[in-house]
């Protein structure tokens, strides 16, 4: 009796317990949850130092909740995208590792933060073995189409483009609906056409139209589907022997309202809004062809755009110093700017002699090409000099800059008529001279990638567009010729300038002589 | 002596047993005699026998002994009172022999003492007019009256003296005194009285009972019939066979007495007007108009009361298995007659599962049911946390009510009879450490699932005692080595309602083409048109001239506005059937839009062994229920191939390569031969037939554009892949 009674108290005991444990449980659940939505809340707008104290203070004071995991995994994706801190982000990435419902996570961050930091050979398969971790340790979680995703690009980053189709393959296979699957079918395709297995890209893009047909979180993936369909059919399919890939579109020319002259350079951002360089600044136009507020500025010789999610251009002043690094320019105004010094030896500085082209890097620095001194010079985002990317040792005067998704960067010397190759370290893989089997330049003018890796090479000179696959073999059917009786004629163009490229593979050609920039597709 | 009465029948039946236990008795008291000493038996039938030669006085003598020997004995008193009555008897005859008639009577008068209804028996030579008799008769004057009852009604128990009289109608001989007389009988008031016996006497009493209710006699046709004055319950009637008094009336409906029941007799009824209701399941409810004012006993004329049946009929269409009605088996009947009236759940099972549904049967109704029999899944246990809400298993097979599948929770005596022919315990499927290997799971599901006649077995376990927020289905198909998991909040109805519907998604078996490959792109206006990038050669399409470039602009005059929209009106067209298409050319110079018909051919299509969105075990019960009613050998073929697949995703490898073995397909591009010989392959690899593998894969080269899985990789290519891993490793 006397047991009984005991345990009939014990077990009381223990729901009273168990009663205030729950509900400190759910109680530190809430709590780490509020300051998590609040620091969501509070990166959005800006405030980053309130918002990472309640990122810290989620996941070192509620350590059991779930929560807190995910605090941390929101202060390390701030640590990397936004602060650049990597040592902090890879210190938290660690911590990450103690919060078992986020631990995959833990390993993707890892292998992100050394592709941002580094990307040597030996850092891309330290990454990789990191987002291999993260599936493959975990095949039961949530990370798992992630891992294999970041892996597949990882490869493809590091060159193991067979690897690469191999795991977007798998991952369209043993996760066919998940987003990053279809991600994947985008980078499958850009890998397939770099194997010039472009049958296979249609087919894996037209996949990604088909499986994710009115899924809202892929209509980004759908609309580059579509894009890079586009480009595979223009280039590979659609010309027949008696006509050009490319046409004149008549029925929208690029603002007919606006007057270009003095263009020096034509630069498309991710969403497909032109921005044009002239004499007076930079004019922009968006994609249904509306004249956007323009920025004021002196006579900028090149434009680039930093960072797909970030209103940041910048530009500088052609032909004379100082060079300036003009910040969130897609705000209508005078930007304000960073001139940019370069060291003259023994202790001084001086200004960039000849900017004449500007690319972002995957370092995020900014590439500037300096004809005058045939060096392209490396800048952090703030615009102080970080290094000397191409020496002029390398006897090429960087007179265009274009990059790819492989970080692969091309030069254009317009004297020598060369596009040199240059691997993301600067290092020169591959020259394509003037003239060589199936190309012959007279005077390029300027030079871009499109989304699949193609280098289009424009030639003022034979009035044409040269394009190459993306392993440099050019393709013989597409070398176009925009010729016309009249110099304004449709689609002619007679000293052609600079061009872009948009997401689709529409061409924007500025024509001097016209002072028209006209769109091709 | 023709006077004795029934009452006298339990005294004489006492007195035989008391004479059969005084003879043991006397032979035990017997033996405590010297051997010498003749026992007291042996007396009394010594004192016989010197009567019977009339040696009266040794006869008395020998009398004296046993009736002193028997009072001064510990023997039961019945054994006493039996001997005591023999030795009186013969004493007094044998007194009656030496004539001394007044020693006679004596022992006579001692003998009515004991037994007031003693005769002389079958002593002819006592017969009436004898001395013996005479002195008998004068003896019993002298102690012995008679009592005669009259008892109202007749049927009324009497008990005398607190002992029941059988015969109360019939004399009762007692000794002088006073007895008390109880009379009682249901729905009448009890009564006693005392009367006094005078001896030589005749006593004659009228006991009448005061009726306070009715009684009612029910016999029904058939038995076991619920009885109900208006909602009291009264009974039930018993079984049968009816009555004697009934046996005329059963007769003119053509009945027999086994037909009806026995009676059941309600009693304290007062007086009122009721309703009689009868009711029986699967009979038609009867009731009548009773008036029961008068207070009396109710027979209703000795006729039973007959229910008819309240039956209909259920034909069964479509799927065939084995037809259970209400859990009982009927065999593979197409039709249930005599169905009784109301809801029956009607089963019918099938190797590859179970039609279960609730018919609302009326009377004289006709109902067709069509089968479509489902794969069954039986919830054998609940683990994890005890909540105490309505059994998780429960709500899950609601859930599941509409769904393509039978979820159910079979009876505790199945679960518990399955677990034991499997030699498993609750816990053995949800709980990982349980640690079966993969063969184990293998042969115990594939037990537990024959045992219980279903296609899958599962367990569902809850992770928490105050929600149902976190809950997990732990399945297997039968024979399926790898269970699936599917966690969900059970309190969440959308979240059971994804569950349900994903468990109904099953990937189609066969796609359609039209003989071209078709893109999304922007032609150059800037708009969206679906192109043709690709033809396949001596297709329909490439006869027709359709080639890359080509812009379709309508399907069957539907005008095609993305690919979707195209690839459905492919994919819904029947194989062989003709598309009409209007495309613009791919040339600019082409001036008119050229016209094209495109025949559909259907292909196989087959599930990726690495999707991990798919259930493999959900799959596996679905291609086996196909595969019942499969109509062509290609569809056949096709769901071997799947069902091989979906059992490779579980690792039952030996299951996957017999079924992949019955595939039969033309070495074509897509899925084909090719991908059959593929993943046999690796089977055989995970097998360790590495021979065969290799063996496997060489055939799977020899097909030209073989693919894993429509529109996936080429099988080649995976070969080369796999054995450059191989020689990496």
């Amino acid at each position: 009796m006397r047991s009984h009674v005991t345990r009939r108290v014990t077990s009381k005991l223990l729901i009273l317990a168990i009663v205030p444990s729950l509900m400190a449980q759910s109680s530190a659940d809430d709590q780490a949850k509020a300051r998590y939505d609040y620091a969501r809340r509070t990166l959005m707008t800006g405030n980053y130092t309130e918002a990472l104290r309640d990122l810290d203070e989620a996941a070192s004071k509620y350590t059991t909740s779930p929560w807190a995991g995910e605090a941390l995994r929101l202060k390390v994706e701030y640590m990397l995208e936004v602060a650049r801190n990597f040592s902090q982000a890879k210190a938290d990435a660690e911590r990450l590792k103690n919060f078992p419902a986020v631990e995959p996570a833990a390993y993707i961050l890892a292998g992100r933060i050394k592709l941002a930091e580094d990307r040597s050979r030996a850092s891309i398969e330290s990454a990789i073995a990191d987002f291999h971790r993260a599936h493959d340790y975990y095949p039961e979680r949530t990370f798992v189409a992630e891992g294999r995703y970041r892996e597949g690009d990882a490869k493809r980053l590091n060159g193991q483009v067979e690897d690469a189709i191999e795991e977007f393959q798998n991952l369209a296979l043993s996760d066919p609906k998940s987003i990053w699957t279809a991600r994947a079918l985008l980078q499958l395709a850009s890998c397939l056409t770099y194997r010039n297995r472009w049958p296979e890209a249609f087919s894996a893009l037209q996949r990604l139209r088909l499986d994710f047909e009115g899924d809202a979180e892929a209509q980004p993936e759908l609309q580059s589907a579509i894009n890079l369909s586009t480009i595979l059919y223009r280039l590979y399919i659609r010309k027949p022997p008696e006509q050009t890939p490319f046409k004149y579109s008549t029925a929208k020319p690029l603002a007919p309202s606006a007057k270009f002259e003095d263009v020096s350079a034509v630069t498309l951002l991710p969403a497909d809004t032109v921005v044009v360089a002239n004499k007076t600044g930079l004019v922009m136009v968006d994609a249904d062809g509306e004249v956007l507020p323009g920025v004021r500025s002196q006579e900028p010789s090149a434009v680039a755009w930093r960072r797909p999610t970030e209103s940041y251009l910048v530009t500088f002043k052609r032909d004379s110093a100082p060079v300036f690094l003009a910040q969130r320019m897609l705000q209508a105004g005078t930007a304000p700017g960073a001139m940019l010094r370069i060291p003259e030896p023994p202790d001084k500085t001086k200004f960039v002699d000849r900017g004449s082209a500007l690319l972002h890097s995957w370092k995020r620095e900014w590439l500037v090409a300096d004809a005058g001194a045939k060096t392209i010079w490396a800048f952090n985002d703030t615009g102080e000099f970080s290094r000397t990317f191409l020496p002029s040792t390398a006897n090429v005067s960087p007179d265009r800059l274009a990059v790819n998704t492989r970080d692969e960067i091309a030069v254009l010397d317009m004297d020598r008529k060369t596009v040199t190759l240059l691997d993301r370290d600067g290092r020169s893989f591959r020259t394509i001279e003037a003239a060589g089997p199936g190309h012959k330049f007279d005077r390029p003018v300027d030079i871009a990638f499109d989304s699949l890796g193609h280098l289009y090479v424009l030639d003022r000179g034979r009035a044409n567009i040269v394009v190459f696959s993306p392993q440099l073999a050019p393709l013989p059917r597409v070398q176009t010729v925009f010729t016309g009786p009249a110099e304004r004629d449709p689609g002619a163009f007679r000293r052609a300038v600079a061009f872009g490229i948009d997401s689709r593979g529409r061409l924007f050609i500025f024509d001097d002589n016209a002072k028209r920039i006209q769109v091709y597709q | 002596m023709t006077g004795r009465g029934e009452f006298m029948k339990p005294w004489c039946a006492a007195l035989v047993l008391a004479i059969a236990a005084g003879a043991g008795a006397v032979a035990r008291e017997s033996a405590r005699q010297t051997p010498q000493e003749p026992t007291i038996q042996e007396r009394l039938v010594d004192g016989k026998a010197k009567a019977d030669v009339g040696n009266f006085t040794e006869a008395i003598r020998a009398f004296d002994d046993v009736i002193r020997r028997v009072n001064a004995s510990t023997l039961a008193q019945a054994a006493k009172q039996q001997l005591l009555v023999e030795a009186y008897l013969n004493r007094g005859i044998a007194n009656v022999g030496l004539n001394e008639v007044d020693a006679a009577q004596a022992d006579f008068i001692q003998l009515f003492g004991l037994n007031p209804s003693q005769t002389l028996g079958t002593l002819s030579s006592y017969a009436a007019g004898s001395k013996v008799a005479g002195a008998f008769e004068e003896a019993k004057k002298k102690v012995v009256g008679t009592l005669k009852l009259t008892v109202k009604p007749e049927d009324a128990e009497v008990l005398l003296a607190g002992v029941r009289v059988v015969d109360p109608a019939a004399p009762i001989a007692l000794a002088n005194g006073t007895y008390t007389i109880a009379a009682s009988r249901k729905s009448f008031q009890p009564t006693q009285q005392q009367v006094t016996v005078v001896a030589g006497m005749l006593l004659e009493r009228e006991i009448a009972l005061d009726r306070i209710s009715s009684t009612a006699q029910v016999v029904t046709v058939p038995a076991e019939v619920e009885v109900f004055l208006n909602d009291a319950r009264k009974g039930t009637t018993p079984a049968g066979p009816a009555p004697a008094e009934y046996t005329a009336s059963l007769a003119k409906m053509s009945l027999r007495p086994t037909d009806g029941s026995s009676r059941l007799e309600i009693t304290d009824i007062p007086a009122g007007v009721y309703k009689l209701i009868l009711k029986k399941p699967c009979y038609i409810d009867k009731e009548f108009a009773f008036d029961g004012t008068e207070l009396r006993d109710y027979t209703f004329s000795h006729a039973p009361f007959v229910l008819e049946k309240a039956v209909g009929t259920i034909r069964l269409a479509g799927d065939t298995g084995s037809v259970f009605q209400d859990g009982e088996a009927k065999g593979s009947t197409r039709v249930l007659t005599d169905v009784c009236e109301g809801a029956r759940r009607i089963e019918v099972r099938s190797p590859v599962g179970r039609f279960v549904t609730n018919v609302d049967v009326k009377r004289g109704g006709d109902v067709t049911v069509t089968a479509a029999v489902r794969p069954a899944l039986a919830m054998l246990a609940l683990t994890g946390e005890e909540y105490r809400g309505t059994d998780a298993r429960e709500r899950l097979a609601q859930a599941f009510a509409a769904s393509n599948l039978t979820v159910f929770t079979p009876s505790p005596d199945q679960i518990a009879a399955g677990m034991k022919s499997a030699d498993v315990s609750r816990g053995w499927l949800s709980t990982p450490a349980a640690g079966f290997t993969p063969k184990a799971r293998h042969d115990v599901s594939d037990r537990l699932a024959k045992s219980l006649d279903v296609q899958a077995i599962a367990e569902v376990h809850v992770k928490s005692n105050v929600s149902y927020s976190d809950v997990t289905l732990t399945f297997l198909a039968r024979g399926s080595s790898k269970a699936d998991t599917l966690a969900f909040p059970l309190d969440n109805t959308r979240a059971v309602q994804d569950l349900v519907r994903r468990l109904d998604v099953i990937p189609p078996l066969f796609h359609n083409s039209a003989g071209i490959g078709v893109a999304e792109v922007f032609d150059g206006a800037g708009a969206m048109a679906v192109v043709v990038v690709s033809v396949e050669p001596a297709s329909a399409a490439a006869q027709a001239g359709v080639a890359p470039g080509d812009v379709v602009l309508k399907i069957n005059d539907q005008p095609v506005s993305n690919a979707g929209g195209f690839l459905r009106i492919v994919a819904a067209a029947k194989d062989g059937e003709t598309l009409a298409v209007e495309m613009r050319d791919r040339s600019d110079a082409a001036k008119t839009n050229k016209r094209a018909e495109l025949k559909v051919s259907t292909r196989p299509a087959v599930i990726g062994q690495d999707d991990q969105t798919l259930i493999a075990n959900r799959l596996i019960m679905e291609y086996r229920r196909r595969l019942a009613a499969a109509r062509t050998g290609l569809e056949e073929s096709v769901l071997h191939l799947n069902l091989g697949v979906a059992l490779m995703k579980v690792e039952s490898w030996d299951d996957a390569v017999e079924e992949l073995k019955l595939v039969n397909l033309t070495a074509t591009p897509g899925v084909s031969s090719g991908t059959v010989h593929y993943l046999l392959g690796r089977c055989y690899r995970r097998l360790g037939r590495l021979a065969e593998e290799s063996a496997a894969f060489e055939q799977a080269l020899r097909v030209e554009g073989a693919q894993l899985v429509v529109n996936g990789p080429l099988i080649t290519e995976l070969i080369r892949r796999e054995r450059e891993a191989a020689r990496g490793r």
